[in-house]
């Protein structure tokens, strides 16, 4: 019923570079940069601190857990259980870490903001 | 200390249960030292956080499932209908067995009904169970209400009314269940 598409000389196809590392969201970006400045202490409430400290942003903990879920759900970044303690009644930490993939598009994400911020004067003046 | 094993059953509704009690545990952490107060408010919020998450996740799906299980339900609740003026008629002409049959029909009606629907839904939705029956509860109820706000007060649409109600209970309870069973086994 339907010709193939290589009959179609009027047809053009769009080669999209998948091998590039995608970049994350600006808050993804943040919770990332804030696990690897933790090291080996990045859990919940060290992340919100993190973040609350050095960005100046309010952080609820609605909008953190879901982007670590999404970011866990993407393979940037991979969790593990810690030891229970009783000041969270019993319950345990999870502990982040970046994986290869979250530092490759942490990266991809810099370096675009660093490109598209490149010559602007606003950036110019604050330096001066 | 506020109760974790309250707030870790709400929040396992929309994550997994190891999530739930991590995130219960660094809420606990952070609020139970500066402010009980804005721990509750913080847990409510996680959870309605992560339940639009899942909706944002696969949002035709849910509205999909959402909208087949909303025109069952109102074949459901409108075919209560019938069986209750069967019910009344039945009354008139003092005949307590079609009587009691009608009110045994019209109880597999309202609650049977809702009950496969709801299974229906967690079914198809693993992972995302009180996400689906919850958003199906609110549209169910919110028919509800509209028909309560506007609907003119005959015995018709005070069924109607009702059915809607108990339906989107039975949706709303049916998804926590199924979420919270695996739990408690």
């Amino acid at each position: 019923m339907f010709a193939p598409l290589d009959t179609h000389p009027d047809l053009h196809y769009i080669v999209v570079n998948m091998s590039q590392p995608s970049t994350s969201g600006e808050f993804e970006h943040l919770v990332m940069l804030a696990i690897l400045r933790l090291d080996d202490n990045a859990y919940g409430v060290a992340i919100r601190a993190e973040i609350e400290k050095c960005a100046e942003q309010s952080v609820t903990p609605g909008a953190l857990y879901t982007t670590l879920d999404r970011l866990t759900q993407k393979g940037w970044v991979d969790s593990q259980v810690g030891d229970p303690t009783p000041i969270r009644g019993g319950r345990a930490k999870r502990y982040y870490k970046v994986t290869a993939a979250g530092i490759a598009a942490v990266k991809a994400s810099h370096r675009a903001l660093q490109t598209m911020a490149a010559g602007l004067k606003i950036f110019e003046a604050a330096h001066a | 200390m506020p109760d974790l094993a309250i707030a870790e059953a709400i929040l396992s509704l929309f994550t997994p249960r190891e999530v739930a009690a991590t995130i219960a545990g660094d809420l606990a952490e952070e609020f139970s030292s500066r402010s009980l107060s804005r721990f509750w408010p913080a847990v409510l919020g996680a959870a309605f956080a992560l339940c639009l998450q899942q909706i944002r996740r696969r949002p035709y799906r849910l509205l999909a499932l959402v909208s087949v299980g909303l025109v069952l339900t109102q074949i459901a609740v409108s075919g209560l209908i019938p069986m209750t003026l069967l019910m009344a008629l039945g009354r008139q002409h003092g005949l307590p067995a079609q009587a009691i049959l009608s009110v045994a029909l019209n109880l597999i009606g309202s609650v049977g009904g809702p009950l496969l629907i709801g299974w229906a839904l967690a079914r198809f939705s693993p992972g995302r169970e009180m996400t689906t029956c919850g958003a199906l509860a609110l549209v169910v109820a919110s028919i509800a209400f509209a028909v309560g706000l506007f609907g003119h007060q005959t015995a018709v649409t005070t069924h109607f009314l009702q059915g809607n109600l108990v339906a989107a209970l039975l949706f709303a309870s049916y998804g926590a269940l199924k979420r919270l069973r695996p739990l408690t086994s």
